[in-house]
């Protein structure tokens, strides 16, 4: 405990994480102004005490969208992440207690072919058949963090797999299902949620830029990526309103890579037990 | 008599990996054709050095890894065959101790946790309070105060994990215990103690026990009767005194040699 | 030849090595007997001058006269293996896998300036002949990997000897070994002693090992030394009771004639000794004034760290 207060990556982004967390849960309840009013009138103002970070184009509080722009960037990294976690655990599980079989080559190969894609790409190739929305572009981001995970959690388990432990658990009577529960999940856990930390932080990054290619999150849901896209064609007479969105973009997935680097060193030495 | 185990021509061959994209793949014998019998209370040792198939041959004499040919029988039972469920009333009468200490036990898990596992599978209906009593008892005979059972393995030293491992793998009273290499990652002085607890502890459960190591100095301290492990293998066996008193094949005499240091020290 | 004189090794507040004299001549045999926990290792390392460098060292470390703690980096680098050579335990990890053997043995000579890189990989298939490899000259073009761990650790000994040092530091060599291989590599180890007339540092857990290579053995625990002497004297009457317990503490013959006695408790965490004798906790002849006092040494010759010397164990 001590360690984590003393670690600077991990406590910075400890702190940002949790800002952005505050802003998006707040953005549930209160948002200074209703982020899909248009006034026309209060079009491309600046910072002011009535609209706090200006507005945009249609005249839309800019903060008020970044908060929901916060909650659905935080709801899409949830949801894709934890699929990719979920789906990438069982199968790099699977495929452990299956190695060197033609089934663990065949879903390693078919993991690597997914993996090869660029990730916005394969986003958007995903998208191409499923078409725009922020479903599918949460259903598209799940997929390609599959195989990171898969990969990760094929890794540590056949680590753990080696150790006498496992053995002793075998030779107590443990079905294959109790020693995955008991002794190899809570194992790999910590690498696992090191990385999804990690994930977070390049779905942020993908949802914004599909949002801005137009096929992610679509209006009138404010998303940040989306706001980046609308603000170029201001970008002369109002610089602000493209800034704004993007230090929110870069922040969050700062704040997300600090927290994952921070857990992985404070995780790690501990693992070792010598 | 019924003997704790025993086994006839058991073979074991791995696939190594293939060389190439479309090359042939070797197969090594680790175990090529071992046969032994284990008598009721008694010691049997076996030695022998790296690549002799000693630990594939201990995984299979308990039931871990089942062997390509041949048969194991524990306490009568042929267990080759045998579904994982239909194995697991057999499980508490056979363990097996590890050489790496800080490998034997979960990290994750608290000492009282590891060594309750074999006993909440084969007693699970044991109330609470009996259960932490048996804990407690076997964590004390081999030299530990309760209050251990809440703490982490990295909190010890590699002795004292060996001691928690044994006292795992006595926790359900089995009648057979395979120890490979158990004192091996140990120093000196603390080897010692071990082999002298597992003594005790062999007298006072009524134990059958197979020892393999590829230390002739611990192998004859423990053992009853030695067989000797070569290439997959068993190349000589006979009762202790008598295989060192008068060896029949080179290689036993090579070994007995290279472990003479020891032997060389007088009494002191 | 080496003088160590008063040896500390900290780390942060914990002493690892608490002031450790001795001396090696050449042509000697002096072996560094203890366990986990009794510095051995990093004595060795000290005298290398590879300790980690969050570690603070202290005395002196003379070879033939120059302190080489005074030493800085470059300047020991010239010493590490053309005059001090080390084998360390793990042959699998101490050669690099990507370069074959002879190329490995022949980097020390080049890099020493001692000979060209033609001349080097001729001496290094001598060397390797010298260490008993078969097939000298094919063998040259092997990677350690299509080795055995014999072949590995004969390797490493004709690295270490390819310059003629005058001290070869061999730390625990044979212990990732089968037996029959430990033999071979120890009388090689002897043979090239004796012959080379370098001193060896030889440091081991195998009171075994000792008996048969060594000239001297020192014995340590807990970072302090204990016993010292002619190492058949110190085995056949040990004065120290740590010796004792660790000679009783190894099985010769069967449980039932001659059962172990051995040494109760285990080696203290590190920082956790008392400020006098390190082995008080486990000693049978242990008093107060063991606790708090440093042992004083007995007599030269066959010396003995112990406020209780004497012949007699209960």
């Amino acid at each position: 405990m001590r360690r984590a207060l003393s670690h600077p990556s991990f406590m910075i982004g400890l702190v940002l994480t949790g800002f952005i967390v505050t802003i998006a849960l707040l953005s549930l309840f209160w948002t200074p102004h209703d982020p899909g009013k248009m006034q026309i009138l209060q079009r491309l103002r600046p910072p002011s005490v009535q609209f706090w970070l200006g507005t945009d184009q249609f005249g839309r509080d800019i903060a008020s969208m970044l908060m929901v722009g916060a909650r659905n960037a935080l709801l899409v990294g949830i949801v894709a992440v934890g699929i990719g976690f979920v789906v990438g655990m069982m199968l790099g599980v699977f495929a452990a207690q299956h190695e060197g079989s033609l089934l663990d080559e065949i879903l390693m190969r078919l993991l690597d072919f997914t993996f090869a894609f660029p990730a916005v790409l394969s986003a958007i190739l995903i998208l191409t058949f499923l078409g725009p929305g922020v479903v599918n572009a949460v259903i598209a981001i799940g997929i390609y963090s599959v195989p990171i995970f898969a990969r990760l959690a094929r890794g540590a388990a056949l680590q753990v797999f080696s150790r006498d432990f496992i053995r002793a658990a075998r030779l107590a009577g443990c079905s294959r299902l109790s020693i995955l529960r008991r002794h190899v999940l809570p194992n790999i856990a910590g690498l696992m949620i090191v990385q999804a930390s990690l994930q977070f932080s390049l779905a942020i990054l993908a949802e914004a830029g599909l949002s801005y290619l137009g096929i992610g999150t679509q209006p009138p849901n404010p998303s940040w990526g989306r706001m980046l896209f609308d603000a170029q064609t201001y970008m002369a007479r109002a610089p602000l309103v493209a800034v704004f969105p993007g230090v929110a973009i870069a922040m969050a997935a700062l704040a997300f890579n600090l927290l994952g680097d921070g857990l992985r060193d404070l995780l790690d030495p501990r693992l070792k037990e010598r | 008599m019924i003997h704790p185990l025993a086994a006839s021509g058991l073979v074991r061959r791995y696939s190594l990996p293939r060389q190439g994209l479309l090359g042939r793949r070797d197969v090594l014998s680790a175990v090529r054709g071992v046969s032994l019998l284990l008598e009721e209370d008694k010691v049997l040792g076996i030695v022998g050095e790296s690549g002799s198939g000693k630990s594939t041959l201990a995984r299979m004499l308990v039931g871990l890894e089942k062997p390509d040919e041949g048969e194991v029988a524990l306490f009568g039972t042929p267990i080759s065959g045998l579904s994982e469920a239909d194995m697991r009333p057999l499980r508490r009468h056979v363990q097996m101790i590890f050489q790496d200490p800080f490998s034997s036990l979960d990290p994750r898990m608290r000492i009282g946790e590891s060594v309750a596992e074999p006993l909440d599978i084969a007693e699970p209906r044991l109330s609470a309070a009996a259960r932490h009593a048996r804990i407690a008892a076997m964590l004390g005979r081999v030299g530990f105060d309760e209050s251990v059972m809440t703490r982490f393995p990295h909190q010890f030293s590699g002795g004292q994990r060996q001691r928690i491992a044994i006292a795992r793998a006595l926790i359900t009273h089995p009648k057979l215990i395979v120890a490979d290499e158990p004192v091996s990652a140990l120093d000196v002085s603390i080897q010692a103690q071990i082999l002298n607890l597992l003594l005790d502890l062999k007298a006072e459960f009524g134990l059958s026990m197979v020892l393999i190591s590829h230390d002739l100095a611990v192998i004859r301290y423990m053992s009853d009767r030695v067989a000797v492990m070569r290439e997959g293998v068993l190349v000589e066996e006979n009762e202790t005194e008598a295989l060192f008193a008068a060896p029949r094949e080179d290689y036993t005499r090579r070994l007995i040699a290279a472990s003479a240091f020891s032997n060389e020290i007088g009494a002191v | 030849m080496l003088a160590v004189e008063d040896l500390k090794i900290r780390i942060g507040n914990i002493d690892l090595l608490r002031g450790l004299s001795f001396t090696l001549g050449r042509g000697e045999t002096l072996a560094l007997v203890g366990e986990s926990g009794s510095g051995k290792s990093l004595t060795a390392l000290a005298i290398m001058g590879l300790l980690p460098p969050a570690m603070q060292v202290h005395g002196a470390i003379r070879l033939d006269g120059r302190d080489l703690l005074a030493l800085d980096e470059p300047a020991y680098c010239a010493l590490r293996g053309r005059k001090i050579a080390m084998v360390f335990q793990e042959p699998m990890t101490a050669l690099n896998p990507v370069m074959n053997v002879g190329a490995q043995i022949a980097e020390v000579l080049i890099q020493h300036g001692l000979l060209d890189r033609q001349a080097a990989l001729a001496e290094a298939a001598r060397l390797l002949d010298r260490v008993g490899i078969a097939d000298a000259a094919t063998r040259l073009g092997s990677f350690p990997h299509e080795l055995s761990g014999g072949q590995r650790q004969r390797v490493i000994i004709a690295m270490a000897i390819a310059c003629q040092p005058t001290l070869l530091i061999a730390d625990e060599p044979t212990s990732a070994l089968d037996a029959t291989v430990q033999v071979e590599i120890i009388e090689l180890l002897a043979q090239i002693r004796a012959e080379s007339g370098m001193g060896m540092l030889f440091i081991t857990h195998d009171l075994g090992v000792v008996n048969r290579i060594a000239d001297r053995v020192l014995v340590l625990y807990g970072g302090m030394a204990m016993e010292e002497g002619d190492a058949q004297d110190v085995i056949a009457a040990p004065r120290h009771p740590y010796t004792h317990g660790l000679i009783a503490a190894i099985p010769r013959g069967n449980a039932r004639t001659r059962p172990l006695n051995p040494i109760p408790g285990q080696v203290p965490g590190a920082g956790r000794f008392p400020p006098g004798c390190a082995f008080f906790s486990r000693c049978p002849r242990a008093t107060d004034l063991c606790r708090n006092v440093l042992p004083p040494l007995s007599e030269d010759g066959h010396r003995a760290w112990c406020h209780h010397v004497g012949r007699k164990w209960a």
